[in-house]
Order: C-alpha cells, then structure tokens, then sequence
C-alpha cells in the first residue's frame, strides 16, 4: 500500500523586500525558502495512517523543483516518509499548478499509489488548483480541504469531513483511490527528531527530469504570465483608547480630517 | 580572546578556542560564525567576515538581525544600498556610528523615519533629522526619547497632531514646551499634556476640574501631582478617573484605604496595590467580586486565616492565587496540591518552598501544567525530571530548560529535543557540558548553532571538536 504525498518548496517574504527589476516579482535575495505549511499536515496525515497500520504502507513524497528544492523534500523525510521523488527541468522555471499535475499524473502512473495527499493550498500563490487539477487528469475521487479522515489501509473507501464556507462541514465517503487536499488543523504536524534529520540524508531520492517521465516542455508551458507584481500603498493605523464617547470624538475628528473639514 | 586559524589542519592538540574558529571557518556556517564575531581577535573577524557577509542574501540577513555583533553592524553600513541601509536603519542594534555613516549616505525617506525613532540614534543625529523635509521623519524625531529639549521646542511650534503628541509624551519637554504646546494642541494633546511630569502647575490645576473625563484621568495617572489634588481624584463622579489615581505611584495607603468604592473595576487595582491595611485586605478578601478576591488572594500581607478561608474558595482562580502567596503557611500548600483543581496544583508546584509532602503529592499527576511546573522546581527528584524531559508535550519538556538543578541526562534528552526552541534554548542552561554543546554545532537550527557557538566562544574552555 502506498500513499503519494506531492509537497512544495514555497517563498517567504522577509519584512521587508523589494521586487525585481522587471516588476513582475520579489528579488531573490528577500526570499525564505521552506516547506508549505499545508504540506506539513498532508504528510502528517500519511505518517499517521502508516504508523497505525505498521510496516506495510509506504510513503512516497514528491516534489517538483531545483536542487534547493531538496531541503523541503528533506524536511519531509526526516519526519519520517520512506523515499522522495524530485522532478526538475528549466523548462519549469514558471509552472503552473496546472502544469505540476500533469507531472503528478505522470508520477501516480509511475507509482501507482493507493491515495493522495497534497496540501488545500500553497502559502506562497495560494491558487489551491493542483490536487484538484491532478483529480481531474486521473480521473479520481476527490475532495478539497479535507478536515478529518478516516481510512484503512486497503480499503475501498475513506469517510472524511470537509469545511464548507459559512462554517459548515460536511462528512462524505469516498471511494478510493482518491486525491485528497489536506486542510491545515487535519492533526498536529510533528518536528523531525534530530536522528529522523540524519537518516533522512541517507533516504532515497530519486531525480526525475521530463523525459522520464515522457513529458515535454509545451506539456508543462504555463497557461499565464505574470504582467506585474507590486505592493499597493499602505493606508495608516491608530488604536483608538477610551471610552466609548472619547472613541466616537475620535473618530469624527479623523472624518473630518480626512475630509478636510 | 581567540586566534587566527587560517587553516584546517588537524584540530587535535589545538589551543580548543582556536579549534572552535577553524572549525567553524572550514564549515562555513554563517550562524556560528555570527556566534563567535564577537570573542575572537580583530584579524580573525575578516576571515569570519568572508564567511558572514559573502552573499547579498547572507547580508540581508545579518543587517535585520538584532543579535547580530554591533561591530559586524557598523562594518556592513560602510556603503550599504538602500535595501542594506532600511534593514539596519531598523535594527535596534545598530550603533550609533553606523546610523551615522547611514544618515549621510541615504535618502530613502522610509530609512530616515527609522534612523530618527532608533534607539541608538544620539543628539547629533536627531539634531540633523530634525530639520529633514519629510512630515514623517520629523514625527520620528519628535517621539525619539533621545531628542534633545530644544529641539523639542522647535519642533513644538509645527501644526501637526502626530508630533504635537509626541512632543506631550517626551522626557525632553520642558514646562515652558508644554505651556506653548496647551495653546496649539487639541483636547488628546492637553490631555498627554496634563499627565506630563513636567506639566506647569497652573495646567495641572485647570485639569483637576476639568468637565472633560480625558483631562482629568491623565491628570489622575502624573506621578507628580500633589496630594491634595490626588484626593480629590479620588472621588471623582467618574471610575476610570479613580481607577487611574488608585494605580498612581504616588498615593499613599491610607487614602486607599478610605475609599469606599462602589466600582468592582477600582477595587481589583486596590486589590493589587502593594500596601493595604489590614482592614482593606479583609475587605477584600471577601469581596463580591471573585477577580477582587484572586487578585487579593495573592497579597503577600495576607493573614493565614484569610489565606484558609480562600483556599476553599469555590473559583479555582482564588484558590491558585492562596497558592502563589509567597505568605501561605505550609500546611495550606499542601491541601492545595490535593486540590481538584491541576491548575491550584501547578500553583504549588512551581513553588521552591513546598513542603516535601506537597511535592510527592503532586508527583501522582500527569497533568501537563502541573508536570511543567514540576520540571521547573529544583526540589523534584531527578528520575521525575527525566521523565519530564521525555513527555510527549514539548511544552512540558520545555520546563527543564529553567530548572537549575536538571540532572545531565534529563538535559541531555533537551539537547535531543525534536522541537527547535528548546534545543536553543537549553544550550544556556549552566549545567549541560560543553561537549553536549559542542554537538549542537551540526544542529539543523541556524538558531541553535548560533547559540552553541557563541556559549563556546564565551566559555573558551571548549573541548575537543569533532574535525
């Protein structure tokens, strides 16, 4: 039994930062790299599920990205997953969500994995499209932003529980093999003991390029570009103390200063 | 003061500060290396420069860090560009003689705001910033503590709300700067105005029947206003008025004493008011009001048969509060570690004082918040503070790290902790060797090889490092 965990090395912004001199991102040089804080739980789910079934699951997790990627693909052994995968061709260098599920289909048809798990989101673009995007292009059962899970090992469906907006969840069973979006707060990510950090150096990584996997660059050419990136101007803040009537005179004489009464 | 090592020779039978800088040299670890900058000679900090500063993403990161060297921080500024320039104008670490060379150098208007509110930044540098076109450099200037009088004064006369504040909250303003600012400013600003220390006595007495609340609750809060005035506060119509004059260091006991406050609001800050007559305490003591009693509760001047009576308080609070008084007897402290209550017996777990069959009362828990106050109390025997070191909370486990008599192995187990900050943190705890320091040097945690290394660099007794 084998659950494929697809994780992302995602950006950070530092306090404070400047963009390119093309406008259209942030400079390099003010970018934190680490692990995707919803892969955190994705993994933790799969941790969890093979620990209680013993030796025979196995967890895979893949990574599409450059040799830096290889930290958070790290990250993700050292807490405990069997074998990492990372894909990489330049031709990735603005990919997509759309275009890393095309390479996780190809991966699922490598690997044949029983389940999915990959985060709701990225932190970094948040655009929640590649688990759904990779559901469709397997044609699986899916679902998003998954709260709670209950599945064993080898069997034909899970029950699971989603969060619906306006607070509402909804509990639904789903026939498996399934893609899975995880949503942070499914369980309680634990940190990679210094010896899981040791032997997670030693795990198999093995490094695919598109070729492997029979893909080519107009496979995975992004479906947009981005014309321009920048931080809209700030308006300002104060903390109003006082009693209600001292907050309320406050208040008007902002108005007014606002409107230049 | 360690030596330059310019190679990585062998490190056996080496001077073990100097292995300690080769080593970390031949690592090429930016962290360590900012954790020994400090405690190795002037020579031997260019090297470590090469190691520190080789990347503009490696610069980032030591201009914003506030526990980077101040000597690294003055050397970066010597032409720093503009993104260099805003994070050390930012750094409450930079010295004065960066932001100095910064001031000179950068016209980023966003860099001058932090240059004139940094707490480094001295006379001559507020002087000059003072006199900078922009409105927000100015406000910067006139909130900066360092700032000296007469340019408070000047700065006094511009018609700006922002600064005009600062200028009613700053040390450096002087009763003449006040008395011209109460004629400019509007009602927020005579109210900072009236809470000054150095408020001219004349406003002071306009304040004290002022018909606005603001006036004269700020007054209330001036720990120079005179007694009578204060009295008078007292019995203000309004509570957050009484409550502002209970909490000015200024009050004497007796006329809190007298009071007969109806506002629950002002009598939880009696309660806490370090000076109480006997009278007052048992008042409160049984007060209506249950934050009254928790916070009276812990009142070190607190009979023990007031402390009897609240230890069977029916809110646990209370009952916690009876175990935090540093006045309760003995034999209450251990009734309350039986208590129901985990959180009335973490009370009296952390304290250092309890009775040793208070301690092997509580020894019987595996609640978290008692088992982390056990891990803190130096009286908890040592194969219950390994245990602790093992939870599966790292919260808990995370006690040790403040317990000064942790036996090796429980600190040993902490050094192996799978939760960052408490490897970071037990690399300061006195009694963990610096061989188990010296391990730490290959942690994944920037933060904790920071740590190692610099405790290692202070020690210089450093033992023998793995090459």
């Amino acid at each position: 039994m084998k659950i494929l965990v697809p994780v992302k090395q995602i950006a950070s912004l530092d306090d404070q930062f400047e963009m390119r001199d093309d406008g259209r991102d942030v400079d390099e040089d003010y970018l934190e790299k680490d692990l995707n804080e919803f892969d955190h739980f994705s993994v933790e789910e799969a941790l969890l599920i093979k620990e209680a079934a013993g030796d025979e699951v196995e967890v895979v997790v893949a990574i599409v990205g450059d040799d830096d990627a290889d930290d958070a693909l790290r990250t993700a052994l050292a807490k405990g997953a069997d074998r990492g995968i990372r894909v990489w061709d330049d031709a990735l260098a603005n990919a997509d969500g759309t275009s890393i599920a095309r390479i996780l289909a190809k991966l699922v048809e490598r690997e044949k994995p029983d389940m999915v798990f990959t985060g709701a989101q990225s932190s970094d673009f948040g655009s929640a499209t590649t688990g759904m995007a990779l559901a469709g292009l397997l044609g699986w059962p899916h679902a998003a932003v998954v709260s709670n899970l209950e599945y064993k090992p080898g069997a034909s469906s899970a029950t699971l529980r989603r969060e619906l907006e306006g607070g509402l969840e909804e509990v639904m069973t789903i026939k498996c093999p399934a893609v899975l979006s995880i949503q942070l707060g499914i369980n309680q990510p634990r940190y990679a003991s210094l010896r899981g950090i040791k032997q997670a150096k030693q795990k198999p990584v093995d490094e695919l390029s598109l070729d492997d996997l029979g893909l080519d660059a107009s496979d995975v050419a992004p479906a947009f570009n981005v014309r321009k990136m920048y931080a809209p101007q700030r308006g300002k803040a104060e903390l109003i103390t006082g009693s209600a009537a001292e907050q309320a005179a406050r208040l008007a004489q902002i108005i007014k200063e606002i409107r230049g009464m | 003061m360690m030596t330059a090592v310019s190679d990585n020779r062998s490190l056996d039978g080496m001077c073990n500060g100097v292995a300690l800088t080769a080593r970390v040299l031949a690592v090429g670890d930016l962290y360590a290396a900012l954790g020994i900058y400090s405690h190795v000679e002037p020579a031997v900090r260019s090297e470590l420069e090469t190691v520190i500063l080789g990347t503009r993403r490696q610069r980032l990161i030591v201009a914003a860090a506030p526990y980077a060297p101040r000597n690294l921080l003055d050397a970066l500024s010597l032409g720093a560009d503009d993104g260099l320039a805003l994070r050390l104008a930012k750094n409450t670490s930079t010295p004065a003689s960066a932001l100095r060379r910064l001031m000179a150098q950068c016209s980023d208007p966003r860099a001058r705001r932090y240059l004139a509110s940094h707490p480094n930044a001295d006379a001559a540098i507020l002087v000059d910033l003072s006199r900078d076109d922009a409105i927000e450099v100015q406000q910067a200037v006139a909130g900066n503590p360092a700032t000296p009088g007469d340019v408070v004064a000047r700065l006094a006369g511009i018609d700006d709300a922002l600064i005009q504040r600062a200028i009613a909250a700053s040390p450096a303003a002087d009763a003449a700067t006040l008395a011209k600012l109460w004629d400019l400013g509007d009602d927020w600003v005579k109210a900072d105005i009236v809470a000054h220390p150095n408020c001219p006595a004349t406003l002071l007495a306009i304040a004290t029947s002022a018909p606005d609340v603001r006036l004269r609750r700020k007054l209330a809060a001036n720990p120079m206003i005179d007694q009578s005035a204060l009295e008078r506060l007292l019995t203000d119509p309004d509570d957050s008025v009484r409550a502002a004059a209970v909490r000015n260091p200024a009050i004497l006991g007796e006329e809190v004493d007298a009071m007969n406050e109806a506002s629950a609001r002002v009598r939880r800050l009696v309660a806490r008011r370090p000076k109480l007559s006997a009278d007052v305490i048992e008042r409160l003591a049984r007060d209506p009001d249950s934050w009254v009693r928790r916070w009276i509760a812990r009142h070190p001047d607190m009979s023990a048969e007031l402390l009897a009576e609240l230890a069977s308080s029916e809110e646990a609070e209370v009952r916690r509060g009876v175990a935090r008084n540093s006045s309760c007897p003995a034999h209450l402290l251990v009734r309350l570690a039986a208590d129901p209550a985990p959180w009335v017996q973490a009370g009296v777990a952390l304290r250092e004082d309890a009775p040793a069959e208070a301690i092997s009362i509580l020894l019987n828990t595996s609640d978290r918040d008692v088992l982390g106050a056990l891990g803190r109390n130096r009286n908890t025997p040592a194969q219950r503070l390994v245990a602790i070191a093992r939870h599966d909370d790292a919260d808990v486990r995370r006690a040790i790290v403040f317990n000064p008599a942790a036996p090796r192995e429980a600190l040993v187990l902490l050094a192996a902790d799978p939760y960052p900050l408490n490897r970071a943190m037990i690399v300061g705890h006195a009694r963990l060797d610096d061989a188990a320091v010296a391990d730490l040097l290959d942690d994944p945690e920037p933060q904790v090889r920071f740590s190692a290394a610099r405790r290692l660099a202070r020690h210089g007794n450093q033992p023998a490092l793995k090459p």
